[in-house]
């Protein structure tokens, strides 16, 4: 109570005066009544003078002295020479006995500014960090390919060199015909990693620069990452144009290139595909060790016999003599239209 | 150094988490793809340590299921689920799954190679809940179980009969669920209400 009865007339003016930010007030001729200290220095720096006349500032703020820029598209915000920022912004207000005044406040914002110019900054240097990670990204792929292409060279010149020294030795040392067989079942092992390089460079030369949009085909990665393992995909026939049934085969083959690996230990695959004009029958084989007994359905095979079931199909697994998953899918039946 | 997988079809999200590693000394980036399915293989060919296992991924193929696959054959290698979607389920179907942790790309409180850092370390980091979604004038967390397993059935487009059936349970009692549901939301009509979980991603079909 005691503080509010200090407060008198020149209290309230001089907090006016000395607030931080600008402000002045004109009658409806446009005759400035009030104006505190900032809004006159302001006033100064816009215009080289003192403010009379609301109009004067309302010029000064659309075409400012030389040394002042906007620093907004609307035209309310002022960076002054001195570095700091101020946004204006006219209002009506009306007091108590109905009399209406336009109000004109500058608000300080170089703080704001400053933080945004820093913002940008940062925005600038995550750009760069963006266009870095992109442009690794799009290299990821063929960096990755040709590594591997290499270690595979490099497996088969092992190999080879292996295979041809023990053959030397097995001749040279005129060895029995136990040990032929034994430089024989050895070329026989690693002929197929021959296949599997000159499948992967002639997919190389066939594709280039379609490698990197390869992702997007699933047969093309399925074969990738396959020769990847070491096991090379033969497909005798085309994949239907549905997009649906060809994803459904490329999961059955991506299901047995793992269990080639996994299980056959094999090192190549062959998918036979036939067509009638109700369905479509896949039969896919490997060149592995045959299972020992019946096969028995674990997680993937009995994902995949969901997934060909939903989708109205069947599937086979023999086991004899040697390992064969079939399965059939029947075709969209063509829409019919009686009154067509 | 830990060799990690991504899995996510979204392009950005994956530019992003592989910057993420490549800034990392921890990580080194194996393989990045977009299908879900191709995950168990692409480990059978890297040395991964850790995959990033987005759920939702390229022809229609789920991560969570492809985690489940891979933890059965290869159960030392450690799984981050990574998801956008404040489906309900998801956290749930991942534990089942055996991932070793979860991280909501957009929202979580924790970075992800702090996420990393701790599944690396032996430890399974789950979010204590599902991001709160508005529908109508309802908060997501104002449903029921049992308002759920009905609104997972009326986005796949089920009848009041076909939904009873399902879930073993009277029509009268699928209606009056239903009429909770308007209730809550402020909705009046079913397609409304499907349209705006769907929209929100508070129940993603088929995953």
């Amino acid at each position: 109570m005691q503080m509010i009865q200090k407060l008198g007339r020149g209290s309230i003016k001089e907090s006016f005066d000395h607030l931080p930010s600008g402000i002045c007030f004109a009658d409806k001729y446009g005759v400035i009544i009030l104006c505190n200290y900032q809004m006159h220095r302001l006033c100064h720096a816009l215009m080289g003078s003192d403010i009379q006349h609301i109009f004067e500032l309302r010029g000064a703020l659309k075409n400012p002295a030389p040394g002042i820029s906007f620093a907004d598209d609307a035209g309310n915000v002022l960076r002054f020479p001195d570095g700091q920022v101020w946004e204006f912004r006219e209002e009506s207000v009306t007091d108590a006995n109905g009399k209406t005044y336009a109000q004109i406040q500058a608000f300080p914002m170089t703080q704001l500014y400053a933080k945004k110019a820093e913002l940008e900054q940062e925005n600038q240097k995550l750009e760069q960090v963006n266009q870095r990670a992109r442009r690794l990204s799009k290299e990821l792929d063929q960096t990755v390919r040709e590594e591997e292409t290499f270690a595979l060279k490099m497996r088969v010149h092992n190999d080879i060199g292996l295979c041809l020294l023990t053959t030397r030795r097995t001749l040279t040392e005129q060895g029995a015909l136990d040990e032929l067989q034994q430089a024989g079942k050895l070329w026989r092992q690693k002929i197929p990693a021959f296949a599997v390089v000159d499948f992967i460079s002639y997919d190389d030369l066939k594709n280039g620069q379609e490698a990197a949009t390869s992702l997007v085909d699933p047969l093309r990665e399925l074969i990738d990452s396959s020769a990847g393992l070491g096991v090379k995909i033969t497909l005798n026939g085309i994949l239907p144009e549905d997009s649906k049934l060809a994803y459904l085969l490329v999961t059955a083959m991506r299901e047995c290139a793992t269990n080639t690996v996994r299980h056959a230990r094999g090192t190549e695959m062959t998918v036979t595909l036939f067509e009638t004009a109700r369905s479509i029958s896949a039969q896919i084989t490997n060149n592995g060790q045959q299972p020992k007994g019946e096969i028995r359905e674990g997680g993937g095979l009995t994902d995949l016999r969901r997934r060909i079931e939903k989708a109205g199909g069947s599937m086979h697994i023999k086991s004899t003599p040697i390992y064969q998953l079939s399965m059939t899918l029947p075709r969209k039946e063509e829409t019919s239209c009686s009154t067509c | 150094m830990f060799n990690v997988l991504i899995v996510e079809n979204v392009k950005m999200a994956r530019h992003c988490m592989e910057g993420y590693i490549k800034d990392s000394d921890r990580y080194r980036l194996a393989a990045s793809i977009t299908n879900a399915g191709m995950a168990e293989m692409a480990c059978m060919r890297y040395d991964i340590d850790l995959i990033l296992m987005d759920v939702c991924t390229d022809n229609n193929e789920s991560g969570i299921d492809a985690a489940a696959v891979i933890k059965r054959h290869m159960p030392n290698i450690k799984i981050i689920i990574v998801t956008s979607m404040a489906d309900v389920d998801f956290i749930t179907k991942a534990k089942e799954a055996n991932a070793d942790s979860f991280w909501y790309k957009e929202i979580s409180e924790h970075e992800l190679l702090d996420i990393m850092d701790r599944t690396m370390n032996g430890e399974s980091v789950y979010p204590e809940k599902t991001p709160e979604v508005k529908i109508g004038n309802a908060l997501s967390s104002e449903f029921t179980p049992s308002e759920f397993e009905v609104l997972r059935l009326l986005v796949k487009g089920m009848t009041d009969a076909e939904i009873a059936q399902k879930l073993h349970i009277s029509i009268p009692t699928v209606r009056w669920h239903i009429k909770e549901l308007f209730e809550k939301t402020g909705y009046n009509n079913r397609v409304t209400l499907a349209c705006d979980i769907i929209n929100k991603d508070l129940i993603v079909k088929d995953f």
